[in-house]
């Protein structure tokens, strides 16, 4: 699914709201409880606590046992830490931080066999107003968008990243947009993700 | 996403790569799509066109023998290979060729420290030890020595320097390739070559003599495309005793000229490290992350403003024309005594100099004051540039996602700044950018003896019109460039046939002399096609 940019009071916002629940409630396993238990596979989470967005994410993937690595903005320390896991072998990771990070970190994921298997990245839409871009895999992001107004982002990207898939095994195939309510650091463009090893056939 | 080095069949490419699959395993031969998009370039401005250098398979040899082999095969079959390090000079090609279709060799599988010796200083790495390899190695042994390194600290040592990579501190050390000392080179035909003491088989004096005897030949090999480096030497300097830094800040638009004489008198003779070149006058014009200041708009409004002009604005801002953040590294009396005499001398040169901004720390930096300090200037590898393609008003709805430096070297004076900027908006206009520019141009410096002059040209992966418009400017900086007597040290792919044909001397005796040379070792032009401008004969072009 593809959707159009959102723009300010247009109805689209609305329309989306309305359909949240009913569609969460079939599409993702989104209790908390589920979540959290999720959480635990990753070899670790990194978020930016300059950000509200990544405070929560980093709480929500502490909540569910992962360990985690608080950055203020520059991400040399973790991309080394991380330079000398994934020379041993790839692992599956979370994040919240800003996109500059995440291409750091995606350009050696590459280089380790691993790809971008989620991504919601904070962006203005053509009015100026901020809005998440969702990029993933197709059941995850169909629903998501749904759902996605004017929530804790950084809970809810915590519980999305646990309902990726642990394996990359296609270019992502959907994307969506939807309105974010009260962007904490725009020109960061936040960017919530999950690398995953690729599945090689 | 099929593509095929020119005058190479499907068939022909089957079969090297069968023969490559069976001499270094096939786990590391790629030529799937997904693996493929990892050997583009992220900053490309072809991205998606095609043009794009989008390799047709990538190889990943792990020894000197496997690359030998990979080097024959090549060359039975003809088809051309592109070796890279790590991969990562972004801005300058990242891990892509030059030509379309040409396989990637890359040896990033190649990654062991085979020295690092803190009694002599140096080290001998292969291509895919990264700087955050060499740091580590360096921190676990406690060994006394420092890396000189460039902007993000993934990259190679060997890449960075056969590219003419560049870093931050001391003036011997920061220029990579300058600092080398050793290559070990697998020719076109798969013989293998070590230069300088290299040579005698026998002498352990590889890494601190570089010449050996008679004809120095490692030149070739930097920003070359005659063999495949496998090894090489590095000088590094001694980890020093302390770190000072200190700002000079100059009143007036003209004392540029004094500014960069006397800091070019203290760095020629060894008094201190990279000097940093600043403008407080352009950050008033220029504010990061807000429009330009209405007054710079009106000082450029009636054609290139005169010195007593910009002196007027300078002075209407209150702030000075022209700064400098001067750097010492050593013992810590002498680095105390340097600053000192570092003042006096800027007293001399210009009136009404001040100076503020003194910080001190022992070396290495104790770790509760790295935030203190700007890592790479510390010798310490960081990926903190990265944040340089933030979302801002300059940058609009849509910020780039990488960029191309387009940086002329030009001569070490305060006269060339005033003039640089003045070429700059000359090279926007002719393709009708009309962006607001300043008259203070601030050098990099990270060459030692020249200035390093110029913009970054954004690249936006989804917006091929903004790529379009954006190569056009850069083409015209090339050209604008070289009426003045400058050209880009270094560029990306995209740009390199242009930049060297700027290198008109007795009809471009030079490039004619690097064609010889090329047919004589790479008969078959099997390495690295089309590298600064340098095509075996099948490729090439007549010369207007």
């Amino acid at each position: 699914m593809t959707t159009e940019p959102t723009s300010p009071g247009a109805s689209r916002r609305g329309v989306l709201q309305a359909g949240a629940a009913a569609a969460l409630a079939s599409a993702l396993p989104f209790t908390a409880a589920a979540a959290m238990a999720k959480t635990a596979r990753f070899h670790k989470a990194v978020y930016d606590a300059r950000f509200p967005e990544g405070v929560s994410f980093g709480a929500e993937m502490e909540r569910g046992g992962t360990p985690t690595h608080a950055i203020k903005g520059d991400i040399t320390p973790f991309y080394n830490s991380l330079y000398r896991q994934w020379k041993e072998a790839p692992t599956l990771i979370a994040g919240l931080t800003s996109a500059n990070a995440l291409f750091a970190l995606e350009l050696m994921a590459n280089a380790a066999g691993m790809r971008v298997a989620f991504r919601a990245e904070q962006r203005l839409d053509r009015f100026g107003a901020p809005q998440w871009l969702l990029e993933g895999p197709p059941g995850l992001i169909d629903a998501a968008a749904l759902s996605a107004a004017d929530r804790d982002w950084g809970l809810f990207a915590a519980r999305l990243a646990a309902a990726c898939p642990a394996r990359w095994s296609a270019p992502a195939s959907s994307t969506a947009a939807c309105a974010v309510a009260s962007p904490a650091a725009v020109d960061e463009r936040v960017t919530a993700w999950v690398l995953a090893p690729v599945v090689r056939i | 996403m099929a593509v095929l080095p020119p005058g190479v069949s499907q068939r022909t490419l089957d079969a090297a790569l069968a023969e490559w699959r069976s001499a270094i395993g096939s786990e590391w031969v790629f030529t799937s799509d997904e693996d493929i998009y990892g050997y583009r370039d992220s900053y490309s401005i072809l991205w998606g066109t095609d043009e794009e250098r989008i390799p047709s398979a990538a190889l990943a040899p792990a020894s000197v023998e496997q690359v030998q082999q990979a080097v024959r095969i090549a060359n039975k079959h003809k088809v051309p290979i592109y070796p890279v390090s790590t991969g990562r000079n972004l801005s300058y090609g990242g891990p892509s060729p030059n030509v379309r279709g040409t396989v990637v060799l890359d040896l990033k599988r190649m990654n062991r420290i085979l020295k690092v010796d803190d009694t002599r200083n140096f080290c001998l790495v292969e291509p895919g030890v990264t700087y955050f390899d060499l740091y580590n190695y360096i921190q676990e042994r406690g060994l006394k020595v420092m890396i000189d390194l460039p902007d993000p600290g993934w990259g190679s040592p060997v890449g960075n320097s056969l590219d003419h990579g560049v870093g931050y501190t001391w003036g011997p050390f920061r220029d990579h390739f300058v600092s080398h000392c050793a290559m070990e080179v697998v020719l076109p035909n798969g013989e293998l070559l070590r230069t300088g003491m290299g040579g005698m088989s026998n002498a352990d004096t590889w890494q601190d003599y570089k010449y050996g005897t008679g004809p120095s030949t490692d030149g070739l090999f930097g920003q070359g495309n005659f063999g495949v480096v496998t090894k090489m030497g590095f000088w590094m300097m001694p980890m020093p005793e302390a770190y000072l830094r200190g700002m000079v800040y100059a009143p007036k638009f003209a004392d540029v000229i004094a500014l960069v004489k006397t800091v070019n008198f203290l760095e020629d003779q060894g008094i201190i490290g990279m000097p940093n070149y600043g403008s407080p006058a352009r950050t008033a014009a220029l504010p990061f992350n807000k429009p330009a200041d209405p007054d710079l708009l009106a000082l450029m409004a009636n054609g290139y403003p005169s010195v007593e002009q910009v002196d007027a604005y300078v002075a209407k801002k209150g702030v000075p024309a022209w700064s400098v953040q001067l750097q010492f590294y050593g013992p810590r009396k002498t680095v105390e005594a340097n600053w000192e005499y570092a003042q006096a001398k800027m007293r001399e040169a210009i009136p009404g100099a001040t100076f503020d901004g003194v910080y001190r720390t022992d070396l290495p930096v104790p770790k509760e004051r790295l935030d203190e300090v700007v890592l790479r200037h510390m010798g310490i590898p960081a990926l903190e540039i990265f944040n340089i393609v933030s979302r801002n008003e300059s940058h609009g709805e849509n910020p780039p996602d990488g960029h191309n430096n387009c940086v002329a070297i030009v001569p070490r004076t305060g006269e060339s700044l005033m003039t640089f900027s003045k070429a700059v908006i000359e090279g926007m206009r002719a393709v009708g950018d009309m962006r607001p520019w300043s008259p203070f141009t601030t050098p990099a410096t990270w060459h030692p003896r020249t200035f390093l002059c110029g913009p970054s040209v954004f690249t936006q992966r989804n917006d091929p019109e903004s790529n379009a418009r954006n190569k056009r400017l850069y083409e015209s900086l090339v050209d604008t460039y070289a009426k003045y007597g400058w050209v880009d040290y270094r560029c990306t792919h995209a740009f390199q046939d242009r930049v060297v044909s700027k290198y008109d001397f007795n009809n471009h005796a030079l490039m004619r002399f690097h064609e010889l040379l090329k047919d004589a070792v790479d008969p078959n032009g099997i390495i690295s096609p089309g590298r600064y401008g340098i095509y075996p004969r099948s490729m090439r072009r007549t010369r207007a």
